[in-house]
């Protein structure tokens, strides 16, 4: 009875292991493919959509073409192992200019309150009352498509969600007693501001930016497939599927291929999210439960 | 707990606010930060004289202030302008595609919540068995996957390669032809039974089975993952464990106690998971071509009808503003330190 | 007096499961409490006295598995009782912080009329309640009609203690586990609590076992003291034998912990060195890496709990000559 329960404990927690550090890997040769891309490619000119062969289309799977070919003789795979470079630059660009907004508007109205800190956070709740995604189809609706509007869309409807993360933080470090006796010890406040509050208010939400890497790819994704993300002929996880949608009836793998790299490397992310959720800081795990919705 | 009458007056007041709010956001974006928002407004294609008169509608030639104002003024007169695809003023549009999508989305979010929840709950009771590491792996497959993905992937198994449910339209043409149906609520699944039209009851049934289960993933996995991360989170707080010490029976804790507490996060979050489904609708039923509010949306986005785009953008975040002060106050009434 | 003691502890050993290992939390711990008696176990944080509490309360984490031993109370078989999913009602426990042992869901009534019903064979909602208030009254809580309707955060921390404790009381118990009731407590209200844990016992009876890693306080309560370090018992002794002579080097040095007001100039001591590893428990002496007087053979032997004069047991290889 005893051995047994121990041995389904353990077994437990070796597949929690296995499963973070499947996810671990998912994550690094995302990262891999992502830089690596432009420059393994097997056909270059078809990856970046620069070349068509009528001869070639819609060939299905085989070793010449491992993902098969598209409507215009394009191989799918090369389109594929690119857009993981795109959907790489798409993730950081999003959430480091999403960071580049939400952490100094946190740390400020977090730490000096008052009339500030509440305008700041009304606007940011302003931010947070349109659903998710909705706010980032509007403006680049308005901007157009575009790689870089793709991305300023995206980042203006996510920073809401770390200037809240941080605010919060930031409000629990301010209230801690080091703080307090930084500023008796007469610290400037630009100081315990750069020195105190930021690097401590700041860790949760950096690792949860990291493992929203994931959610940004699929919403960029979303949007590309409802025609306002990139513009063809890039290679964009989402905007492959959307251009294998109309022949998905015979040609099922051109739309296929892309959606599983998406579904994979998502996974990866939220995976990972997932053993964070589960580790020894509580600082994390509140701000992951956070991140998921859930107010405290 | 009873909800006094002050709170649900000042989240009304609130709710007043955020919509004023989201209506300045959107005014930003859509008159402030294009160069030319008459260009955008009129449509491509649009003749000079259109153009023109697209300025004019927008009173670009006003004070910002003052286009503001004409603005709210306008929203609240219900002149969202024409859609220039289909013709005919927007908000009669988007009002027309709504009970569409309220039927697809009602009917995916209580499969969402109803088998979700108990499906976490089922997962963190089980914590180190083999059940709660299926749980884990399917809900987290479910909340990576890209919804216009699925949607395809499934309609082309079980509509084109199996060919046993319908993959697009609310119901089949002939059917309504040959039965005569009339639509009174806007709800296919509804009106057919006011009717006694089963043909048509059980059409829109197959219709809708694709399309909302594919809607529902998200939610689902969503609420099931939280369910579970919340119920675990839960079931080590002390005074779970302290229910435990004073020999509670079992079910009492687990279904009385820590059940409450882990429905007071999942029900405050329910706004948020309502708010992706409503997002996912606009791919789910592009895909299904489910003439909803979604689709309305997607076809407006994919021919560039820019005040079409704008008015189911409004119609959706003031929907999800109203969804979010109901939820607020039924969240006020289960946990009693939420008070205003 | 060889009565068959209320408690009996023997050869208990838990473990905690953990990634890559388990911790021993809790090694081969043996000992009773007899009717009416209140026994203090005395250490620092993880020295294992919050299980042995938690195993005698049935309440465990999850991950907690009792290698070996056994918990006899009123001769019946505790861990046996448990598996066979009875109930115990003659042990209840109080826990450290108040606050967070309620449920902030729940009014406190609802919780106590819980335990109430799952414990005596009372069904009726008029009765429930009226056993409820009486506990609250033998509290000295005021106004019990208003708390038995208040939410946990309606109430202040020394209220919510009391509170715990009728919760425990209610059951009409023999024991109660104290663990470590006064620890959250600001310092009037720990004389306070302290106060009426001690006039519960003379009026009901009731036996103790008081969980707490103030020797101070330990000494006050307690008629006898277990002194525990990193899951053994190192010392065991009446309190008063244990405070005028303690034996073992660790028990030394956490007399020399309490603050003294009668002593000028002196500093407050600290033990040197970390709480040890209980994943790798050391082979001699669990306490030989940080004891001032260690010798060689503690660092290979370890030294068992054996009596020095009449009921004064200690684990240390300086007292046990014919060992040497």
């Amino acid at each position: 009875m005893i051995r047994f329960k121990e041995q389904r404990i353990i077994l437990s927690l070796i597949v929690k292991k296995r499963l973070s550090l499947i996810s671990l890997l998912i994550v690094l040769s995302f990262i891999v493919f992502g830089v690596s891309g432009p420059f393994i490619v097997p056909y270059p000119e078809d990856a970046w959509g620069l070349t068509y062969n009528v001869e070639k289309r819609f060939q299905p799977p085989s070793v010449e073409h491992p993902f098969g070919t598209d409507a215009l003789g394009r191989d799918v795979f090369s389109r594929v192992l690119l857009g993981s470079s795109f959907s790489l630059i798409i993730a950081i660009g999003v959430i480091g200019l999403a960071l580049a907004i939400g952490i100094p508007v946190g740390v400020v109205a977090g730490y000096y309150g008052g009339r500030i800190g509440t305008i700041l956070m009304r606007i940011t709740d302003m931010f947070l009352a349109f659903p998710p995604l909705l706010l980032a189809i509007v403006l680049a609706a308005t901007l157009g498509r575009g790689l870089l509007n793709l991305i300023v869309a995206l980042a203006i409807s996510w920073w809401p969600w770390y200037s809240r993360l941080v605010y919060v933080q930031t409000n629990t470090v301010k209230n801690m007693p080091y703080i307090d006796s930084a500023k008796i010890a007469g610290l400037p406040s630009y100081k315990i501001m750069t020195k105190h509050v930021i690097p401590n208010a700041l860790t949760p939400t950096l690792v949860q930016a990291a493992l929203d890497m994931g959610s940004a790819i699929l919403e960029a994704a979303g949007l590309s497939f409802i025609g306002v993300g990139v513009k063809p002929p890039t290679p964009e996880w989402g905007l492959l599927v959307s251009e294998g949608w109309q022949s998905i009836n015979y040609a099922w793998w051109i739309a296929f291929f892309p959606g599983l790299a998406i579904l994979i490397t998502v996974v990866g992310f939220n995976l990972l999210a997932d053993a964070l959720r589960e580790s020894a800081d509580p600082r994390i795990r509140r701000t992951v439960l956070m991140r998921l919705g859930i107010k405290q | 707990m009873p909800i006094s009458k002050e709170y649900v007056a000042k989240r009304l007041i609130l709710l007043m606010l955020v919509v004023i709010g989201v209506l300045f956001i959107t005014f930003i974006i859509t008159r402030i930060i294009p160069a030319r928002p008459e260009l955008l407004w009129a449509g491509p294609h649009a003749t000079i004289e259109q153009i023109q008169k697209a300025r004019e509608q927008l009173n670009l030639d006003k004070p910002i202030l003052i286009q503001f104002i004409l603005y709210l003024h306008g929203f609240f007169q219900g002149d969202w302008g024409i859609s220039w695809r289909t013709r005919s003023p927007v908000l009669i549009d988007v009002l027309s595609s709504l009970t569409a999508t309220l039927e697809l989305i009602i009917i995916a979010f209580t499969i969402a919540f109803i088998i979700g929840v108990p499906f976490g709950v089922l997962a963190a009771i089980k914590k180190y068995t083999w059940i709660d590491d299926v749980a884990r792996i399917v809900t987290v497959i479910g909340a990576s996957m890209p919804v216009f993905w699925l949607a395809l992937i499934v309609q082309l198994i079980f509509g084109t390669w199996l060919g046993i449910l319908p993959s697009a339209k609310r119901v089949d043409e002939w059917v309504v032809i040959v039965t005569g149906f009339k639509q009174i609520t806007g709800f296919y699944l509804i009106d057919s039974i006011l009717q006694g039209n089963h043909m048509v009851f059980i059409d829109s049934l197959r219709h809708i089975v694709l399309p909302a289960l594919v809607l529902a993933s998200y939610p689902f996995c969503l609420s099931a993952r939280m369910t579970r991360a919340v119920m675990m989170e839960v079931s080590t707080e002390p005074h779970v464990r302290s229910l435990i010490a004073w020999g509670l029976p079992q079910r009492t804790i687990l279904f009385k106690y820590s059940l409450r507490n882990t429905l007071v996060p999942v029900i405050a979050s329910i706004g948020l998971s309502f708010g992706y489904t409503i997002i996912g609708a606009f791919m789910v039923e592009l895909v299904f071509v489910w003439p909803g509010i979604g689709y309305y949306a997607a076809m407006s986005l994919l021919s560039f009808d820019y005040p079409a785009v704008i008015g189911c953008v409004l119609i959706v975040a003031i929907f999800y503003c109203v969804i979010n002060t109901l939820v607020d106050i039924i969240h006020s009434a289960i946990d009693p330190r939420v008070k205003l | 007096m060889n009565r068959q003691p209320l408690l009996q502890i023997e050869d208990l050993s838990i473990d905690y499961i953990i990634v890559g290992g388990s911790i021993k939390a809790v090694r081969n711990v043996s000992f009773s409490i007899n009717e009416g008696e209140v026994v203090c176990l005395v250490g620092e944080s993880g020295s294992g006295k919050s299980t042995i509490g938690l195993a005698v309360a049935g309440a465990l984490p999850e991950n907690a598995i009792i290698r070996s031993g056994k918990i006899i109370f009123q001769g019946k078989d505790l861990l046996y009782e448990k598996s066979k999913n009875k109930k115990i009602d003659n042990v209840m426990i109080v826990f450290q912080d108040p606050a967070a042992t309620l449920n902030p869901l729940f009014t406190v009534g609802e919780v106590i009329s819980d335990v109430i019903r799952s414990h005596l064979q009372i069904r009726d909602k008029g009765e429930i309640r009226e056993k409820a208030l009486e506990v609250f009254r033998m509290v000295e809580l005021p106004d019990p009609d208003r708390i038995f309707n208040s939410y946990p955060h309606e109430l202040s921390g020394g209220m919510l203690q009391r509170v715990v404790i009728a919760i425990s009381l209610s059951t009409n118990p023999k024991m109660l586990i104290a663990d470590e009731p006064t620890t959250m407590l600001d310092v009037t209200l720990q004389a306070q609590i302290l106060d009426l844990l001690l006039n519960l016992k003379k009026k009901l009876g009731l036996s103790m076992l008081f969980i707490t890693h103030n020797l101070g306080v330990a000494s006050e309560i307690g008629d006898r003291i277990i002194v525990m370090y990193g899951g053994e018992i190192v010392e065991e002794a009446s309190s008063k034998d244990l405070i005028n002579n303690p034996l073992h080097p660790y028990t030394k040095s956490l007399m020399e912990c309490i603050p003294r007001t009668h002593i000028k100039h002196s500093r407050l001591k600290h033990i040197p060195g970390t709480v040890p590893d209980l994943r790798n428990p050391l082979k001699g002496c669990i306490f030989s890496d940080r004891c001032s007087e260690v010798m060689d053979i503690c660092r290979v032997v370890k030294p068992l709990l054996k009596e020095y004069s009449k009921n004064h047991k200690v684990a240390c290889h300086l007292y046990s000559e014919e060992e040497k």
